[in-house]
């Protein structure tokens, strides 16, 4: 029995466990057995447990492409058993929040098996009506042998964990100004040996100002620092800091407007002083509670490359969704977007190929769901996705469709 | 039956909430205390960003289609019809607060209209700020939107709300 199954295993012995000592607590609260004179043990068992939400899905999707090859198209069934447990508890001004999230993926005729596992943990405290503070740490596990999985500006067909320790502060001096900093460290780690190069450790430091000039307008200009560093190929190491400068303009009843714009100057092994500019817009509909639309654009932002060939390459994205209630049980969404990379010639590393390349992906889905009742959900889905690109044998076309049960108890 | 328990239940709760705290302090609930109040009983905190405050739960509410008819104003004090209106859209009633905003709106300018055409002499202001036709003050449109005579014929502009599509 190989590593990951081994971590799959216990944690779902650790899940069966955690679900089967809290039957004879069930047991014994249904039967009346604990009253305010019990232990305190078991009444504070009894309360933890009642904040403790489980959920289990199992998922059956028909896959066109599982290889994401551009040739030689191999399609087949998954089948995908999720675990999901999380402990909220709050406790104005506490707020204390502990989830764990894992995946199966069975594939029927690869007879290979896909893992991945989410973890988080939350912690904010509001000492003050106007001063408030956060901790966190998202954890991510992709496990896989040969199914790829689109990372950022390329596949990846082996496993990688990724870490984010995030710290944040907000504080409100006056009614219309707020001040926000955050500090986070992002790790990310390659399973494979061959994969090592992408293996980063970032830091990023945001500090940014709102101010609401009037109940409808507000402003933001902020600044962020930013430092990428790959400890297996440094010729990939940027540092680089953003100002940036937005307004966020609210139409009442009808839908919210957020434009920023950045203009960030780099340091890199290759380019000691390279700036860029980049804008992102996004639109909010509020004019409803059963309809919900939002369009995001994003402009000429950069972003450090997970490919051997660059360091570092250019996205203009537009995506856009739609969610709406057809009646209090069912729910539609719809979504679609379509982004464009930009590889630069001048970001090209020592050794490789000085020329540009350019890579475009559409996606689009759309997915049903339908609460049976208070404990079990139904989820039918659709996506599509389709990748044009200039790098040699990464071009595909998928199509997904699944269906899947929900339980939360 | 167990919806409709939960939605009562949830009535009740909100109810006594803003009953508690509006009796209780001589400052009354303000419409971001209500928010975050709100975003508690909705179970949405773990939306909401890391370090969050007041305004937080006002921009995620506002994200979900809820909010007063004229916006949130989070230091205002919270009025018997935004809190309402936001019970009622967070429990699904949306459509039900459209109908009768407009049907609300729509009879002001059907009554300023009627009184104008037998005062034509008076300006839409003076119109709007007599207390003998208005004992109460000028009327308001639900949504805050202003009354205009942008054409001057002597008659309200109709008011074109984003909501009329769920009319």
């Amino acid at each position: 029995m190989s590593k990951k199954h081994t971590i799959f295993l216990a944690s779902f012995l650790a899940f069966l466990l955690i679900v089967f000592s809290c039957l004879p607590v069930f047991a014994a609260e249904a039967s009346g057995f604990i009253t305010e004179d019990s232990p305190a043990l078991l009444r504070f068992v009894k309360n933890l447990i009642k904040k403790i939400d489980f959920a289990t899905s199992i998922t059956t999707a028909y896959d066109s492409n599982i290889f994401l090859t551009e040739d030689a198209e191999d399609a087949d069934m998954i089948t995908t058993l999720t675990q999901k447990v999380s402990l909220e508890l709050i406790e104005e001004p506490f707020y204390f929040d502990l989830g764990y999230t894992g995946n199966v993926s069975y594939y029927i005729d690869e007879g290979d098996n896909l893992h991945d596992h989410v973890a988080k943990c939350i912690f904010s405290y509001r000492p003050f009506e106007n001063f408030s503070y956060g901790i966190g740490n998202y954890f991510k596990k992709v496990a896989s042998k040969k199914i790829a999985t689109p990372f950022g500006d390329r596949l990846l067909t082996r496993g990688y964990k990724e870490d984010t320790p995030v710290f944040e502060v907000k504080w409100q001096p006056r009614d219309k100004l707020s001040v926000e900093y955050s500090w986070l460290h992002y790790w990310l780690d390659a399973d494979s040996s061959a994969d090592d190069f992408i293996d980063r450790g970032d830091n990023s430091a945001r500090i940014a100002f709102d101010y609401e000039f009037w109940n409808d307008f507000i402003g933001t200009v902020g600044y962020r620092y930013y430092d990428a560093h790959f400890p297996h190929r440094g010729a990939k190491d940027t540092e680089s800091s953003r100002g940036f400068y937005g307004i966020t303009k609210k139409f009442p009843g009808a839908f919210n407007l957020t434009v920023e714009a950045g203009n960030e100057h780099k340091k890199t092994v290759y380019q000691n002083n390279d700036s860029n500019i980049d804008a992102r817009l996004s639109l909010n509909t509020t004019f409803s509670v059963y309809t919900i639309f939002s369009l995001n654009y994003t402009y000429n932002r950069v972003l450090p490359s997970a490919r051997s060939e660059y360091f570092q390459y250019f996205t203009n994205s537009v995506s856009a969704g739609i969610k709406h209630i057809i009646n209090p049980k069912t729910t539609i969404f719809v979504n679609g977007g379509v982004e464009q990379q930009d590889f630069d010639s001048a970001d090209a590393l020592s050794g490789q190929p000085v020329i540009d390349r350019e890579t475009e992906i559409i996606s689009c889905g759309a997915s049903l769901r339908r609460k049976l009742n208070d404990y079990l959900t139904v989820n039918l889905g659709y996506e599509y996705t389709k990748r044009n690109t200039d790098f040699a044998s990464e071009g595909y076309s998928d199509n997904k469709v699944s269906l899947g049960v929900t339980a939360r108890y | 039956m167990k919806k409709k328990i939960r939605v009562i239940f949830l009535l009740c709760a909100l109810g006594c909430m803003f009953c508690a705290v509006s009796f209780s302090q001589e400052q009354p609930m303000t419409q971001e205390e209500f928010a975050v109040e709100l975003v508690r009983s909705m179970k949405l905190h773990d939306v909401l960003p890391l370090a969050a405050l007041p305004q937080d739960c006002i921009k995620l509410l506002e994200s979900l289609g809820i909010a007063p008819l004229k916006g949130w104003d989070a230091k205002a004090p919270l009025s018997e019809d935004d809190y309402m209106v936001v019970v009622a859209k967070s429990i699904g009633k949306e459509k039900m607060v459209h109908q009768k905003a407009i049907e609300v709106c729509d009879r002001i300018i059907y009554v300023v209209n009627g009184r104008w055409q037998k005062k034509p002499h008076m300006s839409l202001l003076e119109l709007l700020s007599d207390r003998s036709i208005f004992p109460e003050g000028p009327p308001q449109c639900p949504y805050g939107l202003r009354f205009e005579d942008s054409d001057e014929d002597h008659r309200v502009d109709p008011h074109y709300h984003a909501a009329f599509l769920l009319k």
